[in-house]
């Protein structure tokens, strides 16, 4: 009868509306209801609707539904219904408000309502088993009203994407070329993505057909006109003749970032390959989206947008081992969850270190004592993610002061050092380059390394470990401080040194001069080297101009706020100060005098 | 034999004595004994065989005690000391006899008074009466060097003769002897085929004899052989040398008249042709031509000189020509030079007092707008007849932009780009630029040529002049315009920079008119050359300095040896004595030449900073610093040891150490790479020379020696904008680039790009002071001293400026006047 049933239902229905049924029939007395049965049931109906992975998947929710709630208790059914809207929503099944209108067209108009069925219920009388049902799906329903769907898991959500597709003005592309082309990329798209990707592919009448018409377009524009809450992505393409061949030029909007791509361009012979061109672009486009999960240190774990739908084409899988994730936030209002602002964060990478279908598991890397919002905790925000992979061969990192773009930092050292975390050893030899008049350095990208780790010298401090992935953007620009003052203090004290330099060379000649005379029994000769000795800058000296360099420099790094660069000034003036100290040591020099005084003494004594 | 006639003498003389004593009696006594004894005496006829056979010989005349002859009437000789007065002793005795007017002195004219060989005898007087003649010890050399005369031993026969002429100067006979061993040898050279130098002699014996006997005639034949022959191998410049030489010698030899009509005939038709090269508006030719019939006869001066100043040509006297591989590592002098030459830039150095001011010859006007960030540049329309480059429009400039700002072109400007923000034509004769940020001196930073994209590259749109003809010795530069036919004033159209194999046959060269121009003398020459008036001499407003600078390269170079380079070095001293050649007295003809300086740009310089102390040399501190040096390097190897010992678990024993700082105690020897300048060259060996003293080596690297492996470099400069100039010279690049800073500590080269970054000319000013106070101190490089330069100029050449900034500069206004 039950069976006979489900079948009846998931004729007139849908598979959803069959779980739906069976999780009402969980609150039928013991012994009605054959869960073996009516797992078989719906295996067998998954299996009509030609979706077994589908009837799978029901059967777990079946049998979930079954232990979390055999009484269909308010509470429990509350629980069992999120799990039951939950599952329903992962598998494409219809929202809360569609579940209703089902539950609407499964009672008998003409049906009493469940309180007046109890009231007038005759204990004797065996309760046929559709009123179970009917009850099971009543109560349901009215929880329905109340119900507020949880948001679906990202894992669970398709890409709604949409394709532009501008064609040149061109008489050979007639509306039947176009049409054809649309096609063969609708084909192409659902070949490659299946059921990940939710596909329209438009003919744009506002778009420029060239590559360059596809650099005018402007995030602001789009941001309105292809909402985040209605599409995930949007690809644009232009195609037009070129010569005997066809260019191909296309771009990504991703709508959770608001960021466009570069533009990839691709040329073909064939009008008839074009499909399969804007296909190949797609690959190299498409940028999936990851959303936080947790993260422990620097481990972090995502959910892939799309993950639980492979794609068919494992050309186009979303995400690879050693692939890289650049993390950003979505700030959202808290009333209306609109978005307020998107915080992208530079340097910030993730590398893929384990995929298991919508489950992403990478290290987060982020300059070097610099702190890394993602992460944390945060209301109304989305900590998201782009999986990005090297476009071009290298990228342009500049560094510039922080806080002042228009100020490059000109001939910096970097040096450029393969390793996956700051902590990690040296993988291979490091480069050492200089930034140009631009502040700029070229990162070159290497296959047998991810990841690299700019160690920006200035002077003796490193001024900023920063890690990098080369070639997923042509140019990138790094803030880094001002260490203008502490750099200052290290040529002076450069030049300090010198002048002690000097000055050691010139008391040993004195000193020398000094011993000669003594041991030549000419006491007074070696007092007059002795009294140009003291006559040379002494201790006092060398402190006072050691004083001169670091305390109006303290000052100034105190009035930049640079806490850094004064704890380097201190720390290196101080250690100056023990060299003066021990060059000038005064014991030393006493020594030195007695024993002169012994050499002269001897001398005259051998005399 | 001598003690048996030193005995004879003994009594001659005292009875001389005793008749001189007794007046009247005394002739006739010392007749009487001179006949008696003279009988032992040699004779005068043995003296004179001996004499033909060779004794004494010339050298023993030459280094022997002089002797005379007194022949007495009895033909015996008596060989004595020279007596006195001489020449002619008889004669002058003769003429005092005459005057004497006391019995003393009458007395005193009657006697010869001699010395015997030896020294210890008296003196002893011999009556004239008795002597027939006195052979003074010169006649005997005189007869000696007819002897060798009649030999042909003209070397000795020469020697002699300069000898007779140091003790008898002015003696006639030596004179005529001398006039006759100039013919003898002349004679020899001819026979032995020796032309050239038989002139020499027969124009000095000319010159000294007009009527030597066949002299005339053997000059005419010696001419005609050498005219002939440069006549026949078509060098006519010998060929009218030589006759005009005759000519000069002997304004009557037939020969001279000969050749001159020859020369002269030929010179016409040279000219001839040149009129007809003209009539081509072939006028390169027609210079060619007119030039070399003046060299075939100089008497055609006035026809060639219409030829000449149509096209004139400057020959300019080089030691390096384009091309040529000096193995110097940064731009030499003559780089600069030809790069001068070839190139007109945007903007070019054209006067200087504390700063250098440029002009361009290309814009009308710049004018900067927003602050300075846009500047539109107004192109001449018009050109000058005298200019030589083509005219440019700003597509051509914009052009330069692209090529100059495309990073992976040849021709990337690393300093411009970090400066352009964009750059646009807006008609074609205007253009504008703008700037990421102003630039302080905008004409620094455009002293850049014009360039066009061209099939195989960038080409040079602004050309001043190209290079026409070249060879091993010679580069011929042709203006890239020439000047049109018509105008009233014609300028140099030409420039021939022609090699010299050293400084000293340049110099030779201008001396004798071959070329017209030396871009630049010795300190020492300078005031040699201002003392003739066919030529002037310019001082450079800017003096060129001398430097040494350090291989970032090398890793023998620590901070105390350079130190004691800096301290040992006797800049004074070298600068003096080597590169200026100080005389005595020279302080007081003129200012010096030359000043030791702190800085590598002149002294006078706004970015010379006023506390700055030239570094006192020091020999002392200087070994003191080598000895820190070698410490250093002992507890490097000391530590490198230790630590290599300790990896392989051993422990190092004393000895070892002991043995370790023994060896590695070695201070390394340094090479030098020097300008090729041959007075930096002087100087440099004169600084290895010093640095023996504290026991550094330093290997001075032969002339165009061409290689990467060396550690200290002589260096000189002349830096016209320091504020543009001192980056590439520290990092001794020919650009400012960033990576060729790599070698400076850090904080040097942030004060470089603050420098560079100067948003004011205060602070620039600041900054560069700031910079000489640093290097100063730190030692990155050695200044030594800046020396004024001269050019010398033929006076023919004229329209230089007063004190050129470089060699060419206005190249294109100077004018030659034939």
């Amino acid at each position: 009868m039950v069976v006979n049933l489900f079948s009846t239902i998931v004729r007139r229905l849908s598979l959803p509306a069959v779980l739906l049924v069976l999780v009402g029939c969980g609150g039928a007395p013991e012994g009605q209801f054959d869960k073996a049965a009516a797992s078989e049931t719906m295996i067998q109906a998954a299996a009509s609707s030609e979706n077994l992975e589908v009837g799978v998947r029901y059967l777990d929710l079946f049998k979930d539904a079954m232990v979390h709630d055999p009484k269909l208790d308010p509470v429990g059914s509350r629980r069992a219904l999120d799990r039951v809207l939950l599952n329903l929503q992962k598998y494409d099944a219809p929202r809360p408000e569609e579940l209703k209108q089902i539950a609407d067209k499964i009672l008998p108009p003409d049906r009493p309502s469940t309180k007046e069925v109890e009231k007038n219920k005759d204990p004797d009388i065996e309760e046929p088993p559709e009123e179970s049902l009917y009850r099971a799906v009543e109560v349901m329903a009215a929880a329905f009203d109340k119900y507020k769907a949880p948001p679906t898991p990202i894992e669970f959500l398709r890409y709604r994407t949409i394709i532009e597709v501008a064609f040149d003005q061109s008489p050979e592309f007639t509306a039947a070329v176009r049409e054809r082309v649309r096609q063969d990329i609708a084909e192409s798209v659902s070949r490659t993505w299946g059921t990940m990707w939710r596909t329209e592919v438009v003919d744009s009448h506002w778009l420029s057909a060239t590559a360059e018409g596809l650099k005018l377009l402007q995030p602001e524009v789009l941001v309105e006109k292809y909402p985040f809450t209605e599409t995930d992505k949007v690809f644009f393409f232009s195609v037009k003749p070129s010569g005997a061949q066809y260019e191909v030029a296309g771009v990504e909007w991703d709508s959770s970032s608001r960021e466009l791509t570069e533009i990839e361009i691709a040329l073909t012979h064939q009008k008839q390959l074009i499909g399969d061109v804007v296909r190949g672009l797609l690959i190299k486009l498409f940028r999936p989206v990851l959303e936080l999960k947790r993260k422990e240190f620097s481990k972090i774990e995502f959910r892939l947008m799309g993950g639980e739908y492979p794609a068919p084409d494992p050309e186009a899988a979303q995400v690879v081992i050693k692939d890289i994730v650049r993390p950003f936030l979505r700030f959202r209002n808290r009333k209306d969850k609109t978005v307020k602002k998107i915080q992208m964060l530079p340097l910030n990478y993730v590398v893929i270190n384990r995929v298991e279908r919508g489950r992403v598991i990478g290290t987060h890397i982020n300059p070097s004592g610099s702190y890394s919002p993602f992460g944390g905790k945060a209301r109304s925000v989305d900590q998201l993610g782009l999986r990005q992979r090297p476009r071009v061969e290298s990228s342009s990192v500049q560094l510039v002061m922080r806080g002042r773009l228009d100020r490059p930092l000109v001939c910096h050292r970097v040096e450029v050092i393969p390793k996956l975390t700051v902590r990690d050893s040296n993988l291979a030899d490091s480069t050492h380059m200089l930034s140009d008049r631009q502040g700029r350095v070229t990162i070159t990208r290497d296959p047998n390394f991810t990841n690299f780790w700019l160690y920006v010298r200035s002077g003796e401090f490193i001024l900023a470990k920063i890690p990098y992935v080369p070639g997923i953007t042509a140019s990138d620009t790094v803030e880094l401080p001002d260490d203008a003052v502490r750099l200052r203090v290290e040529g002076e004290i450069s030049m300090l040194r010198g002048k002690l330099l000097d000055s050691v060379a010139r008391r040993a000649t004195f000193m020398a001069e000094a011993t000669g005379a003594a041991k030549a029994g000419k006491w007074e000769d070696a007092q007059a080297a002795l009294a140009k000795m003291d006559a040379m800058p002494g201790l006092d000296d060398f402190k006072s101009e050691l004083n001169t360099i670091e305390v109006p420099s303290v000052e100034k790094t105190t009035i930049l706020r640079q806490p850094y660069a004064t704890a380097k000034i201190k720390k290196k003036c101080s250690q100056v100060a023990q060299i003066l100290n021990r060059f000038f040591d005064k014991k030393k020099d006493a020594e030195f005098r007695e024993k002169l005084r012994d050499t002269y003494e001897g001398a005259v004594a051998d005399q | 034999m001598i003690d048996h006639q030193k005995m004879i003498y003994r009594l001659l003389f005292a009875l001389t004595a005793m008749v001189a004593w007794a007046a009247p009696v005394a002739p006739c006594l010392a007749q009487n004994l001179t006949t008696a004894d003279s009988d032992e005496l040699p004779k005068l006829e043995d003296l004179e065989a001996a004499f033909s056979e060779g004794r004494p010989s010339a050298e023993e005349l030459m280094k022997n005690d002089p002797r005379d002859w007194i022949v007495l009437k009895s033909e015996s000789v008596i060989v004595s000391e020279p007596v006195y007065p001489r020449p002619n002793t008889l004669k002058q005795l003769a003429d005092k006899l005459k005057k004497a007017k006391t019995a003393a002195e009458r007395a005193d004219a009657k006697v010869v008074k001699i010395f015997l060989p030896g020294g210890e005898e008296p003196e002893y007087q011999i009556s004239v009466s008795v002597i027939k003649e006195i052979i003074s010890h010169e006649d005997l050399m005189i007869r000696r060097v007819d002897e060798l005369l009649k030999q042909g031993a003209i070397r000795d026969a020469y020697e002699m003769l300069l000898v007779i002429d140091q003790r008898v100067p002015g003696w006639e006979v030596v004179d005529a002897r001398h006039q006759q061993l100039i013919f003898r040898e002349a004679i020899v050279k001819v026979e032995a085929g020796d032309n050239a130098t038989a002139l020499i002699l027969l124009e000095d014996l000319l010159e000294r004899n007009r009527d030597f006997a066949g002299v005339s005639k053997v000059i005419g034949e010696v001419v005609d052989d050498l005219t002939a022959a440069a006549f026949e191998d078509g060098d006519f410049p010998r060929a009218e040398h030589y006759t005009r030489r005759l000519f000069n010698a002997d304004r009557q030899n037939p020969v001279a008249e000969k050749w001159g009509r020859k020369l002269l005939g030929y010179a016409n038709k040279k000219l001839e042709a040149a009129a007809q090269a003209t009539e081509k508006r072939n006028y390169s030719e027609a210079t060619n031509l007119a030039a070399e019939a003046v060299r075939a006869w100089k008497g055609v001066r006035s026809k060639a000189r219409p030829f000449l100043n149509r096209h004139q040509r400057l020959v300019v006297a080089v030691q390096n020509l384009p091309g040529e591989e000096n193995g110097y590592p940064v731009e030499s002098a003559p780089d600069r030079r030809i790069e001068e030459l070839t190139q007109v830039n945007l903007f070019e150095p054209k006067r200087r007092d504390e700063l250098v001011y440029f002009e361009s010859d290309f814009f009308e006007q710049w004018e900067p707008r927003d602050l300075g960030r846009r500047v539109t540049f107004t192109l001449r329309k018009t050109r000058g007849a005298w200019q030589s480059q083509k005219p440019v429009t700003a597509s051509a400039l914009a052009d330069t932009f692209r090529l100059r700002l495309d990073p992976s072109g040849p021709l990337f400007d690393e300093r411009l780009a970090s400066y352009v923000k964009s750059y646009r034509v807006l008609s074609p004769y205007e253009f504008e630029v703008e700037f990421l940020r102003v630039p302080l001196r905008i004409e620094s930073i455009l002293n850049i040529p014009v360039s066009v994209a061209g099939p195989e590259g960038p080409q040079l749109a602004s050309a001043r002049f190209v290079i026409d003809k070249a060879t091993d010795t010679e580069v011929s530069y042709k203006r890239t315009v020439p000047e049109p036919d018509g105008a009233a004033r014609y300028h140099v159209a030409e420039v021939v920079e022609r090699k010299y194999a050293s400084h000293e046959k340049a110099v030779q060269g201008f001396i004798r008119n071959e070329v017209q121009l030396m871009p630049h003398l010795h300190p020492w020459e300078v005031r040699l050359i201002q003392r003739k008036s066919q030529y002037v001499v310019k001082k450079y407003r800017l003096p060129t300095t001398h430097s040494i600078q350090f291989n970032p390269k090398s890793e023998s170079l620590s901070r105390e040896i350079r130190k004691a380079l800096d301290y040992s070095i006797d800049r004074q001293t070298i600068l003096d004595r080597y590169v200026l050649r100080k005389r005595v007295g020279d302080d007081d003809i003129g200012p010096a030449l030359g000043r030791v300086v702190t800085a590598p740009y002149w002294t006078e310089c706004y970015a010379t900073s006023p506390v700055v102390e030239k570094k006192q040399y020091d020999l002392r501190v200087g070994m003191a610093m080598m000895i820190a040096a070698k410490l250093k390097l002992q507890q490097k190897a000391k530590r490198e040891f230790i630590a290599a010992e300790k990896e392989a678990e051993r422990e190092p024993t004393p000895e070892q150490l002991e043995e370790l700082a023994e060896q590695s105690g070695v201070l390394p020897t340094l090479k030098m790479i020097c300008a090729p300048d041959p007075t930096a060259r002087v100087a440099a060996e004169a600084i290895c020379s010093q640095m023996k003293r504290i026991g550094l080596i330093i290997e001075l690297l032969p002339e165009n020696t061409v290689t990467d492996d060396w550690d200290l470099l002589y260096r000189t400069s002349r830096m016209v904008e320091p504020l543009a100039e001192l980056w590439p010279f520290l990092a001794i690049d020919k650009e400012a680039r960033v990576d060729s800073l790599a070698h400076l500590p850090d904080w040097l080269a942030q004060e470089l790009v603050n420098l560079d970054n100067s948003g004011s000319f205060a602070s620039a000013t600041e900054q560069l002071h700031l910079l000489h106070r640093h290097l100063a101190a730190e030692g990155h490089y050695i200044p030594l001293w800046e020396v004024d330069e001269h050019m010398a100029v033929n006076k023919s050449v004229s329209g230089l400026a007063s004190e050129p900034l470089s060699v060419y500069q206005d190249i294109e206004r100077w004018t030659i006047k034939w």
